[in-house]
């Protein structure tokens, strides 16, 4: 059994097997949803995350951003978290409020460099073709598409918030 | 990953036949762009099977832009909403020419 991180209201969680993302808890106001982060995970659990967006009545550019977003952060959590180095699970805690998507991503993996965000300069396209970088959009994303961007490192766990602002309100009266 | 090519005129329009390029295709992609831009000289990157790109499958876009032979093009067409999305973002719209449609190629205006 996995023992869920402290403040997720669980004792307990189910295993994962392989690739599967799990739902560890769903209410009205917030679905969480754990997975292994690796690639064909993060891309199966993206798909499931996207559809059930969809299924509560967001739009398709808000299904976007989220999904954008929600790759990158999760994308460096396997590629800088955990490797090199066996995989581990990441918590993704999702809230949909009126006029922005609350986000709390959680992993065991290794810190951010200096406990820091990283800035996420655009990079200088005004380079020849041969020089042009292949690399850096990540955190550019990333900080273009939320707000209220914040890291945290607190017992052994990296914990990651932010609010993403959707682009039409949500209707009141939503299910 | 899957990506056919056709001549149009004199335009090799090569179609990627998948709906992401991510982290998880980033290296195959770069691969395959680089075997069919061996041949023709002005290639249409169809993107319009593509829903989705993350900065990995920007960067392997980039990354087969930058070792085109010299003297060839790599232009994109039918960038879908969020692909165009990330294109923006990250002004990378600003590098390439975007073609709403490969065979048409009434260019969009770059910038």
């Amino acid at each position: 059994m996995i023992h869920a991180p402290a403040g997720f209201g669980l004792r307990s969680a189910p295993p994962l097997s392989g690739e599967d993302a799990v739902a560890i808890s769903d209410s009205r106001s917030e679905h969480v949803i754990r997975m292994v982060a690796s690639e064909d995970a993060i891309n199966a659990g993206l798909s499931g995350i996207r559809a059930r967006l969809a299924r509560v009545g967001l739009k398709a550019e808000d299904c976007g951003t989220i999904e954008i977003v929600l790759a990158e952060v999760l994308n460096n959590v396997a590629e800088h978290a955990y490797a090199p180095g066996p995989s581990g699970v990441v918590d993704i805690a999702l809230r949909l409020g009126p006029c922005a998507m609350q986000v709390t991503i959680r992993d065991r993996g290794r810190p951010l460099p200096d406990l820091r965000l990283p800035e996420g300069h655009a990079p200088d396209l005004e380079v020849a073709r041969g020089d042009l970088p292949e690399g850096g959009f990540g955190w550019l994303l990333i900080r273009s598409l939320t707000r209220d961007l914040d890291y945290r490192r607190d017992a052994g766990e990296n914990r990651l918030a932010f609010s993403i602002p959707l682009e039409r309100a949500q209707n009141g009266g939503a299910r | 990953m899957h990506l056919s090519s056709r001549e149009s005129g004199p335009h090799t329009i090569v179609t990627v036949d998948a709906p992401r390029i991510d982290a998880s295709v980033a290296i195959r992609f770069k691969d395959a762009v680089r075997e069919v831009a061996a041949t023709g000289d002005h290639i249409i990157l169809d993107l319009g099977q593509v829903r989705f790109i993350d900065s990995s499958g920007l960067g392997a876009i980039v990354a087969a832009f930058k070792h085109l032979p010299s003297g060839k093009r790599l232009d994109l067409a039918a960038l879908t909403p969020d692909v165009d999305k990330v294109f923006r973002l990250t002004r990378m719209d600003t590098i390439f020419v975007i073609h709403d449609d490969p065979d048409a190629l009434a260019q969009r205006a770059v910038g």
